[in-house]
């Protein structure tokens, strides 16, 4: 008997094949299926799907035979992996110097006819074979051994797809688990920032109150400033802290658009009425969404609106949609004083501003807000604008969110 | 008061007002006797310079001085007013100084710094007295 020679890229080989992580798993029907289509094809009693290892071949299927791995030394795939045919015959193994007094032949299963055709992982290297095994010597016709290749493609594809779902099993449960992190982390983060200024905040109204405070000029400005800046902070904490909660407990839900619209319209009565602010609403939709995430998202927008008009000049606003294939697509549009194609995505970025804050008040989140809630639901945001000449703000809901799965 | 040749002006570019006056407050504890004029954003900062805008009443361009320069600031930021910095007259920049102020260490930020040759020097939020003596020490 004469055994394999190591494969010339073993290592690599072995790595390749260890990345599968196939090796002792249960018994599949998909990879029986294709053992017994491979026996019927060719006639045999035996066909086996053997992986070689750096001791052993062992088989993720094994139609015909109990075994469920042989030594390598003895493994007629471990010869075939080496071959740079596509299939690797013994058609007598008892003639063949290297088989014939192996005890697989003298002994049980008695493998006489051997055709195996090796399973080539994508980077080049042989796993192991597809094979077929009898008893009797044999010949294979030019169209079984089509077939045994097209079956050995097969074996490759059910590995592969193995290999990727477990990859993204991997990934899922990562990209899960930084998610709780992170969202513990702005909440205990938040949290706990918003003590110290609480306390900030309190000493202040304290000396503020004190009756013989004699501050000069200076200690006064200063003590302004260190209140609103400890205002701000609070605001910014809050913000941050908001942002991270959002859409945490929410439950997707059938909700008319109208009445959210109408809502929305109603909480923001006065600041309507002092804006002089014309709004038209098209019929909306009813559809799958997050309905108090969705009713931020348009009143921020309609609050945008009006924040961000001309001065001297009536807001007119428009809210409209087009069902698209995929998504619902809303606009919230108005005549205001529009967006610098340059700061188009800058907007949306948490605690970003454009304008001074004398100009226009607000610490640079509601956008950003709307951002998240567009991805919530599983859409986007964007707008379409010229600088004054007012802006086109759109934004989508996929239609499919009736059986949405948070990650 | 301590006047320094080559120091007529401190320019301090950052959108919150209380930074700005806090700065203020360490010029004069420093007790640096130079003209400090606050702006509010990069555009302002380019006014100054200019000797348009905010700043159409002054009667020379500056030439000679320290701006300390935020960067995240609303309108146009500190990376956005180096980019129009670069376009200035070569000459009337030869003794300004930038100091780019940072908040945190940001890598980001110092690296995109240090391959910016207008930027003198990074320095981290707060200013304090000590760092701004070495500052104009070293200027000297």
């Amino acid at each position: 008997m004469i055994g394999p020679d190591e494969h010339i890229k073993e290592s690599e080989r072995l790595n390749d094949l260890e990345s599968f992580s196939i090796l002792d798993t249960l018994p599949e029907s998909d990879y029986d299926n294709l053992t017994r289509l491979a026996s019927q094809i060719c006639n045999t009693p035996i066909s086996l799907i053997s992986l070689i290892d750096d001791k052993r071949q062992w088989f993720k299927s094994h139609h015909g035979l109990e075994a469920s791995e042989t030594p390598k030394e003895q493994a007629f795939c471990a010869h075939a992996i080496n071959d740079q045919e596509q299939v690797f015959i013994i058609e007598d193994a008892r003639k063949d110097i290297r088989f014939h007094d192996n005890p697989l032949v003298t002994g049980d299963p008695h493998v006489i006819f051997y055709a195996g055709v090796p399973l080539i992982s994508e980077s080049g290297l042989p796993l192991g074979t597809l094979c077929v095994i009898d008893n009797k010597p044999k010949t294979l016709s030019q169209d079984q051994i089509h077939s045994l290749n097209a079956l050995s493609k097969q074996v490759m594809n059910l590995l592969k797809l193995r290999k990727n779902e477990k990859l993204l099993e991997q990934s899922l449960k990562t990209l899960k688990a930084k998610n709780k992190e992170l969202e513990q982390f702005t909440f205990i983060a938040s949290h706990d920032l918003q003590e110290p200024i609480n306390t900030v905040i309190s000493l202040i109204d304290i000396l503020e109150e004190e009756p013989n405070n004699n501050l000069n000029a200076i200690e006064k400005k200063s003590f302004e400033y260190i209140y609103s800046a400890a205002h701000r902070m609070k605001a910014l904490v809050k913000a941050l802290l908001d942002y991270g909660k959002l859409g945490e407990r929410a439950q997707v839900k059938q909700v008319d658009c109208n009445t959210i619209v109408k809502n929305v319209i109603k909480d923001l009565d006065a600041l309507i009425k002092e804006s002089k602010a014309q709004i038209t609403i098209n019929k909306l939709p009813t559809l799958y969404a997050f309905e108090v995430e969705l009713m931020f998202l348009f009143k921020y927008l309609i609050i945008n609106a009006i924040k961000f008009s001309k001065p001297n000049v009536t807001p007119v606003i428009k809210i409209s949609f087009i069902a698209e294939n995929l998504n619902w697509r809303f606009s919230v549009e108005d005549n205001g004083i529009g967006i610098d194609e340059k700061y188009k995505e800058k907007i949306f970025l948490i605690f970003q501003r454009l304008h001074q804050r004398v100009t226009y008040s607000g610490i640079g989140i509601g956008l950003s807000h709307c951002n998240k809630i567009a991805e919530l639901h599983k859409g986007g945001i964007w707008v379409d604008s010229k600088l004054n000449h007012g802006s086109s703000f759109q934004f989508t809901i996929n239609k499919n969110l009736k059986h949405y799965e948070k990650i | 008061m301590r006047k320094f040749d080559g120091l007529d002006f401190i320019l301090l570019v950052d959108d919150d007002e209380s930074t700005n006056f806090v700065n203020n407050i360490i010029i004069k504890k420093a007790e640096i006797d130079a003209p400090v004029h606050v702006a509010f954003d990069g555009i302002e900062a380019l006014e100054f310079l200019t000797s348009t805008g905010k700043f159409a009443s002054q009667k020379t361009l500056p030439k000679s001085g320290i701006i300390f320069l935020d960067i995240n600031m609303p309108v146009m930021n500190g990376w956005e007013f180096l980019e129009e910095y670069r376009k200035l007259n070569s000459t009337q920049k030869e003794n300004i100084e930038i100091v780019m102020l940072t908040t945190s260490l940001n890598e980001d930020d110092s690296t995109r710094a240090n391959s910016n040759v207008d930027i003198k020097r990074l320095v981290n939020k707060p200013l304090r007295i000590e760092k701004l003596n070495k500052i104009i020490n070293d200027r000297i």
